[in-house]
């Protein structure tokens, strides 16, 4: 559906509205994100979460990159997001349990966090980013290519993550296994 | 591609049960049949032409085939098959007969993912093949899921596992941006030409931190003890060597990549951060394994160490003709195998009987079993480096390679020195109070222990043998490693940068003339 509303889409319209776009996709990530961080209910946590991951799918749709954004939204907010409520409904004596970290914990991740951003920016200010041409003019990009590349030039990690994935399902069964 | 025979195997052993529950043999005998077919096919692979020709990188450059690789891969696989037959003399006791087809299975998972760690040659196929050698470890570390050791062990691991992947796989993406292109040699070449940008730099950071978690160096080596701690004796030893190994062998497929096409001095930076980071590691791990009186946790600490010089030694490829170098890490890998298969399999052997992991409890030990505790004191002091074993030997050809880096080197070979000094004192402790300490209570059993079974003679006396052999005759094993010592460096045929690239070389063959 995704695709086809992109599609349907005139380019020239979208790229007028694109940096409006793209600054309400980012608040909206930004905001929930920080929302995550400072709210101390693991539930309404999983919510913001909901919102900062449709602000990440929302980014990469404004970058072409449909495919991303679909299965962005089908795994994060449709599969992971549900796990984490399931998982804390299952586990929790009380759903409402706030979760405090001591102040000292705060103020370290704080710092942690800080310090990190001040690299990145400071790497970013300093290094020239060269837009790669094939992306924006290769005559086809989206969920064909990604099909033939998964199958052509990426096909032993597609395959080995299949394998990855039988093994970790095994592992998982085991450990959830009651004793015989 | 000897893993397919793995996977098969791993079916295998997944569907033995279904034509006999219970049986424990079968599942077994698949497994083992699994790595020996691995094993073969590796050995075909290479007496077939083992000439320039069979050095090529596979499945669009995802993949490389070359000595080096197919040797660590034999390697691998032998160890794992030694693993499994440990298992059988030791830990299939304690083992349910229901469980023993998921254990196979993890086993055979991780090595799997293990083997395409060495072959791995671009970052993707590098991010898969750690996350499936990481996996089924983290799931091996809690197989004793009744016991809350295993259980603390395993989840330190996971959360540990989970924050390097991540840190990994957004240092790829940072050099994936800032390079263009995932394949390895490519990102060096396009690093050489238009220099390490920083934002490049940073992605090569957590890149590095990623496999510092596997090769539990020093910022990221807390879940290493607790793990050994809490899992039983097969599990330790497969990662004590194996996991680290392994991680040891990307690490030098990288740098080589790096070493191909840099200048010396644009990366001696990365050369110096790795140096420091193995010196760390390595006299980290021995300041902290001082202390230890369990005697898995000193174990886990002396393989911290034992990682840092290897960390030490391949900071120096990117310096000097790494031929040399790599040799002598593949030797240095060889040796570790056995001493720690060798160390683990008497602490097992002495655990089942004492009932501890103590080393407190190794008092009087001479007196009760003579043998395994002069067996314990002949691993511990080829884990030290003891002219006469391997372990001397493995650390002499590591110095040797390293020195010739120049002053950087020599500091490295100094530290190694004072390291190795350092590491007496802990390595003779369980010997120590083997031969020296008294039980100080009256009433301390002092019946000779039951000798064990002749099958599990039979591998501590192979590994006693392989010590022997390497240390007083080192000569041929090290010929070998020599000649199998080649890296492939191929850049990826389809340039996806959009930059004009420097000369295309079709083909690189780093084996020097010896």
């Amino acid at each position: 559906m995704v695709y086809t509303l992109a599609q349907s889409i005139p380019a020239q319209s979208l790229n007028q509205v694109a940096p409006f776009l793209f600054f309400g996709f980012a608040a909206l990530t930004v905001v929930s994100a920080w929302a995550i961080v400072l709210s101390q209910n693991i539930v309404r946590m999983a919510i913001y979460l909901l919102f900062t991951l449709c602000g990440v799918a929302g980014l990469f749709f404004l970058m072409n990159a449909e495919f991303l954004a679909a299965i962005q939204l089908i795994v994060y907010a449709g599969g992971t997001l549900i796990l984490i409520v399931f998982g804390v409904m299952l586990t929790s004596k009380d759903p409402f349990q706030k979760l405090v970290s001591p102040i000292w914990e705060q103020f370290l991740g704080c710092g942690i966090g800080l310090a990190l951003l001040f690299l990145l920016v400071l790497a970013m200010a300093n290094s020239v980013i060269v837009p790669h041409e094939s992306l924006g003019t290769a005559p086809e990009h989206g969920v064909r290519a990604i099909g033939k590349a998964l199958l052509s030039e990426y096909i032993v990690p597609f395959e080995v993550s299949a394998v990855l994935l039988l093994v970790v399902m095994i592992g998982a069964a085991y450990m959830a296994r009651r004793r015989a | 591609m000897p893993e397919i025979w793995l996977v098969v195997a791993m079916c295998a052993v997944l569907i033995a049960p279904f034509v006999k529950r219970r049986n424990v043999t079968i599942p077994t005998l698949l497994a083992v049949a699994g790595l020996l077919a691995a094993m073969l096919f590796t050995l075909l692979w290479q007496s077939s032409d083992p000439s320039a020709e069979n050095f090529r990188t596979v499945f669009s450059n995802s993949l490389a085939i070359d000595p080096f690789s197919q040797f660590f891969k034999m390697m691998l696989f032998l160890f794992a098959m030694l693993i499994v037959v440990q298992w059988v003399l030791i830990g299939r006791s304690q083992t349910d007969a229901l469980d023993v087809p998921d254990f196979l299975c993890l086993v055979l998972g991780a090595t799997f993912g293990m083997s395409l760690m060495v072959s791995a040659n671009n970052l993707l196929t590098i991010f898969i093949a750690i996350e499936s050698a990481s996996l089924p470890s983290f799931a091996l570390a809690g197989f004793r899921k009744h016991q809350n050791r295993a259980t603390e062990g395993s989840l330190k691991y996971i959360l540990l596992g989970a924050v390097a992947s991540s840190l990994m796989i957004y240092g790829m993406s940072l050099v994936y941006g800032s390079s263009g292109s995932l394949d390895l040699a490519t990102i060096a070449q396009h690093a050489s030409s238009e220099g390490i940008s920083p934002l490049m730099g940073i992605g090569l950071l957590g890149m590095f931190a990623g496999f510092a978690f596997k090769l539990s160096a020093v910022p990221l080596h807390f879940w290493c003890p607790d793990v050994f701690e809490g899992a039983s004796f097969e599990v330790t030893t497969f990662l004590s060597v194996a996991s680290k190994a392994a991680a040891m062998c990307l690490l030098v497929r990288v740098l080589s990549n790096f070493a191909m096409f840099s200048a010396v001095e644009s990366i001696t930076g990365m050369a110096v951060g790795l140096g420091v980071l193995g010196a760390i590691t390595a006299t980290w791990g021995n300041l902290v394994a001082l202390h230890q009186t369990n005697i898995k946790r000193l174990l886990a600490y002396s393989s911290i160490s034992h990682a840092g010089y290897m960390i030490m030694g391949a900071s120096v490829i990117l310096l000097v003709n790494p031929t040399a170098i790599v040799s002598a890490l593949l030797f240095y890998i060889l040796v570790y195998m056995f001493m720690n298969l060798g160390a683990f399999t008497v602490a097992a052997v002495l655990a089942a009987q004492l009932g501890s992991e103590d080393i407190r409890d190794y008092a009087g030990l001479i007196k009760r079993s003579p043998l395994l505790s002069i067996l314990m004191t002949l691993f511990m002091l080829s884990l030290f480096g003891m002219p006469g074993l391997g372990g001397f030997m493995g650390k002499l050809f590591l110095g040797t390679a390293m020195i010739q880096a120049g002053g950087i080197g020599a500091l490295l070979v100094a530290i190694l020195l004072l390291n190795t000094l350092f590491s007496l004192w802990y390595y003779l402790r369980p010997s120590y109070f083997m031969i020296f300490v008294k039980p100080n209570d009256d009433d301390a059993p002092s019946t000779p222990l039951a000798r064990p079974s002749t099958a599990t003679l039979a591998l501590l006396g192979w590994c006693v043998l392989m010590l022997f052999w390497t240390g007083i005759l080192p000569n041929s094993a090290i010929q070998t490693t020599r000649e199998y010592a080649a890296i492939i460096v191929k850049p990826a045929v389809r340039q996806t940068l959009s930059q004009s690239t420097p000369k295309a070389e079709p083909k690189i063959d780093r084996k020097e003339s010896h």
